[in-house]
């Protein structure tokens, strides 16, 4: 493949701290005040508020956390769309499909059905039509 | 030409002539295997949530056994094992061998002492009666983190025999792909951990 | 290692006793791909892999046809006494089992692995001896489920939970035998083995398209495969899960199903399903790509609406993931999942249709050559509407609770397999027969085994419609007479009988046809015998090693019949040059291919070395593990290349061209998304 760029790159700058880790620290700096975060709704004052409240805040959180390390750690940011694809494929049948299972087997029975629906489809709807759109552009294609 | 077949000598794989989208195929093939791991945590998280509250009337439940304070800590270990993972493949893009080398150590000593953290965990659970049999809460808690224990543990494993090559002296900058196709499955079980430390142990229970 | 270009440097190929004997002995050099069975067990050639993907599938289609026969022939008579009620458990057990993980599975990775490389204008696999290594691990998980029946004495361990091995059914305690274990053990392995082929042919389908092949100008069939491998992708990690937690109850005592701990069995009909339906189109859809390829040839006119095939396959294989719990209609799953399951069912009803429309009006206005293939693949589109039909019936949740659990559901059930899949496989079969081998199969053995297999197969499935709607369960061992039952279950012995005299004559057929042959009584096909349109028609018959002699350029959909046939002045398609003149003639000595392997196989073997280990020792898995490691250690360090190649890339300039096409096209790729 592009080896031979890699050699060149590779020998042209020997010096060890570059702007690019300073990304990656930082991005390691904003995930560790994250995690900080989420670990506080464990302490007792916090952890009176409402479930819902604490539910909703971690969930956030966490797909905060999760897209920072795949965007810019997993350098998904630049990197070929087509690896995004294949992660986002995975995700979008792994959420409805599991959270359809977890409702058959009554998990939030007290959810509204609509609101079951809509919590299911958007997300991967969301992606579906963002894949279709990317697909429209033609995927790796000659002409 | 010659120069393209000395750089290919370096390569230790020259299987993939063609390249429609312009990129590895080995990259592309470690993307798709991510993709569908999702399912496989995906399957283990929905059971683990099924099941944790369905525990005897006299046993202790999710609330009673975990430590959050102690599996906080680990879980940052290995959240900070991504960052020196990344600066070990940027070291070997500069083609500084030796801090490369010592962010792999780095990478796969943390990503050990989570290991080692959560071997802990379990002995601890193990001795406050919670065994794998016990009840579905345990059956599911160990199933889901023994998982992903075994997921860091192959990561580690790979971390390793890239520090051994360096070692050798094999682990040059033909070999960056390598390394951050490693860093691509260390993220990843990074990522598996983040979900499961927000869902299985923070969620309010 | 030289860094000499070697122009000259020879091929090896199959008759290779010619070459170089002389190499540095060591445990880490590459076999040298000469001839033999040697050349066949460390091959990488995705052709030669296909090929023995398509031994192993009918020879575990003809174990399992055996499985069936006894069925039936147990069924034949009321309060017949020729399998005992434990052993027909086994029997259909596994007879569910080898048919659809052991047969359609790996005919469908036949097909994947002979001809999508080779439809894209590829020389290779992406990953040649990972592939390699799902097809050994594939048959190490077949034959160790197979040997279940032998293992502890005679169907002493045979699973019997069904296909499906629903909880809390498969527990210690309600099936204390290995069986289940050697059936969840051996599931996890072709599972290995179908992930790891799954994501080798997404990475070649993505990447290694020859120039100019983009993703809407891919044959149907490349297509239909490519959903195939997509599905598996992710289907198989569900059912890995679900047998996981199986294992670890039986192995482990743990509680997953342990209904006693307050476990809900539940939990496996939905893991299951929810791989159990993608499963479905899994087996279909690379019959539907099969057939897609077979009709325009015959009917000598283009697809009919190409992207709508597409399109349809693509929804199909989404929708595939939204139906899985229509198999547990019956199961008290609650009324809103009930209907909203149901009206899912309804909807993929509806990409299906498209497909047989399409098809339907590619025949239409052609010119039809009733030829094998071609009267399998229309005989696909008669027996897939009936059993797709038969299907929507089920959609409909008041109607399924009558029919769940008799022979209705079996009735329709192999109506699409059979009818939709095995049909399906057979013209491809007799299809791509001359481009694999370098022989026909004779029209005359393979039009007369069609009609005795279609006719048997109606005269088998076709009673059992009746049969059920008159109350027959499935999985019952025999029938009181003066029910009613008699007569059809005869009528469908008979037929089952007649299903394996087809077979026969079909295997008959091949060695037949080879003789004659051999012998020079059947001419040689050439190239393109059908006047066929994708590229694997574009090379000699049978494929030499490396494909095609030259990188393709591929401008049009149907490329090569366009590089064929053309249209003159007043529109009128007429004949631009004929096959032989555009097709290669595999005359190319300078290619450069991945060499054979020792590795694969040996990893291979040691998975169901710790699947016995699992079941009766546990130091056993220690030797299996070895293996694996020293396959991984092997894999991981051999050389490159096998000693008889001396140089790197005997196409070097051939190569960098393709190179700096794939360069600029991902510049392109990136500003375009």
């Amino acid at each position: 493949m592009a080896t031979t760029d890699q050699l060149t790159e590779g020998t042209g700058e020997a010096t060890s701290w570059v702007k690019e880790d300073w990304v990656y620290i930082k991005t390691a700096l904003i995930l560790a005040v994250f995690t900080g975060i989420e670990v506080f709704t464990y302490f007792e004052s916090v952890h009176k508020a409402p479930d819902w409240l604490l539910v909703l805040t971690l969930s956030f959180l966490m797909v905060i956390k999760f897209f920072l390390v795949a965007a810019i750690f997993m350098h998904l940011r630049d990197d070929n769309a087509v690896f995004t694809k294949m992660m986002v494929m995975g995700l979008c049948i792994a959420w409805p499909v599991y959270f359809v299972m977890a409702f058959a087997f009554g998990f939030l029975p007290d959810w509204n059905p609509i609101l079951k629906v809509i919590f299911l489809l958007v997300p991967p709807a969301i992606t579906g039509f963002w894949l279709g759109y990317s697909f429209k552009g033609g995927t790796g294609s000659h002409h | 030409m010659t120069e393209t077949a000395t750089a290919q000598t370096t390569h230790d794989h020259s299987e993939d002539h063609v390249s429609t989208l312009g990129v590895s195929n080995d990259k592309l093939g470690m993307w798709v295997f991510l993709g569908s791991d999702c399912l496989l945590f995906g399957g283990l998280i929905s059971t683990y949530m099924l099941y944790k509250d369905r525990i005897g009337p006299d046993d202790l439940g999710p609330e009673e056994m975990f430590d959050i304070p102690f599996t906080s800590v680990s879980s940052f270990v290995l959240l900070m094992s991504s960052l020196t993972v990344v600066l070990a493949i940027t070291a070997l893009r500069r083609n500084d061998i030796r801090r490369s080398r010592i962010w792999l150590l780095t990478t796969a000593i943390l990503g050990a002492v989570f290991v080692g953290g959560q071997v802990y965990e379990f002995t601890v659970f193990y001795r406050e009666g919670l065994g794998y049999t016990t009840n579905l809460f345990g059956t599911s808690f160990f199933t889901l983190t023994g998982f992903h224990g075994v997921h860091v543990s192959v990561g580690i494993i790979m971390l390793m025999s890239m520090y051994i090559q360096s070692m050798r002296g094999r682990l040059t900058v033909a070999q960056e792909e390598k390394l951050e196709i490693i860093g691509l499955y260390w993220h990843f079980v990074d990522v598996v951990w983040i979900v499961i430390f927000t869902i299985v142990y923070l969620f309010p229970q | 290692m030289a860094i000499v270009e070697q122009e000259e440097a020879p091929l090896e190929l199959e008759s290779g006793e010619d070459q170089i004997t002389e190499r540095p002995l060591g445990a880490f050099t590459r076999p040298d791909g000469g001839g033999g069975w040697r050349s066949w067990l460390f091959t990488v050639d995705h052709k030669r892999i296909g090929i023995m993907y398509g031994a192993a599938g009918l020879l575990f289609f003809v174990i399992g046809g055996i499985y069936a026969l006894f069925m039936r022939l147990q069924l034949a008579r009321p309060d017949n006494s020729i399998l005992s009620a434990e052993t027909y458990n086994q029997v259909f057990t596994m007879h569910g089992v080898v048919m659809i993980f052991l047969a359609a599975i790996p005919l469908g990775a036949a097909f994947s692995n002979y001809l999508i490389p080779l439809q894209i204008g590829a020389r290779d696999v992406a990953f040649p001896r990972l592939n390699a290594f799902s097809f050994w691990v594939f048959l190490g998980g077949g034959l160790f489920l197979l040997t279940s029946m032998f293992i502890g004495g005679w169907w002493e361990n045979a699973p019997d939970g069904g296909w499906f091995a629903y909880s809390p059914n498969t527990g210690v305690l309600f099936s204390p035998s290995k069986g289940i274990d050697f059936f969840a053990i051996g599931l996890q392995i072709t599972g290995i083995a179908s992930l790891v082929g799954a994501i080798n042919l997404i990475v070649t389908v993505l990447n290694m398209r020859s120039p100019g092949m983009t993703l809407m100008k891919m044959p149907v069939l490349t297509w239909m495969l490519f959903i195939v491998q997509m599905l598996l992708l992710f289907a198989m990690p569900v059912i890995s899960v679900a047998l996981f937690l199986l294992t670890f109850d039986r192995l482990f005592d743990a509680n997953f199903f342990n209904v006693a701990e307050g476990a809900d069995p539940l939990l496996w009909q939905h893991l299951f399903w929810i791989f159990g339906h993608p499963e479905v189109y899994i087996l279909i859809l690379p019959s539907f790509g099969v057939i897609s390829e077979i009709i325009p040839t015959f009917s000598r006119k283009p697809i009919f609406g190409y992207p709508f095939m597409i399109f349809s396959g693509i929804a199909i294989g989404f929708m595939g993931w939204g139906v899985w719990a229509h198999h547990m209609f019956a199961s008290g799953i609650g009324p809103v999942a009930v209907a909203a399951f149901s009206v899912s069912t309804m909807f993929i009803a509806v990409p299906t249709g498209v497909k047989i429309l399409n098809w339907l009006a590619t025949m239409w206005g052609g010119r039809i050559r009733f030829t094998t293939p071609m009267l399998y693949a229309t005989s696909v589109v008669a027996m897939f509407t009936i059993g797709g039909l038969s299907g929507v019936t089920h959609s409909l949740a008041a109607a399924d609770t009558q029919q769940t659990d008799t022979y209705y559901i079996v009735a329709h059930f192999h109506y699409v397999i059979f009818g939709g899949i095995i049909l399906g496989f057979f013209g491809g079969f007799y299809f791509w027969w001359p481009k694999m081998f370098g022989y026909f199969l004779s029209e005359k053995i393979g039009k007369s085994s069609f009609w005795v297999m279609v006719i048997g197969f109606n005269l088998t499935f076709g009673p059992m419609h009746i049969l059920g709607l008159q109350g027959m369960s499935r999985r019952i061992q025999t029938y009181s007479p003066g029910q009613g039952f008699d007569f059809w279950n005869l009528i469908a012995t008979l037929g089952a009988f007649m299903i394996a005299i087809a077979t026969a004559m079909f295997i008959a057929n091949v060695f037949i046809s080879r003789r004659a042959h051999r012998a020079g009584k059947t001419p040689d096909p050439g190239p393109d015998p059908w006047d066929a349109r994708s590229l694997e028609w574009m090379t000699a018959s049978p494929v030499p090693e490396h494909n095609f002699d030259e990188v393709i350029e591929v401008e049009r959909q149907d490329e090569f019949w366009h590089r064929k046939w053309g249209k003159d002045e007043s529109g009128r398609v007429v004949r631009r040059a004929t096959a032989e003149e555009v097709a290669h003639d595999g005359s190319n000595t300078n290619v450069h291919l991945p060499s054979p392997s020792y590795w694969p196989i040996v990893a291979a073997l040691g998975l169901p070395i710790i699947g016995y280990g699992l079941i009766y020792n546990l130091w056993l898995c220690v030797v299996g593990g070895l293996f694996v490691i020293a396959g991984l250690f092997g894999w991981v360090f051999e050389p490159v290349d096998d000693p008889n190649v001396d140089g790197h890339h005997g196409d070097e300039h051939e190569a960098s061209g393709e190179l700096e096409e794939g360069n600029e096209n991902s510049q392109k790729e990136v500003s375009v998304d």
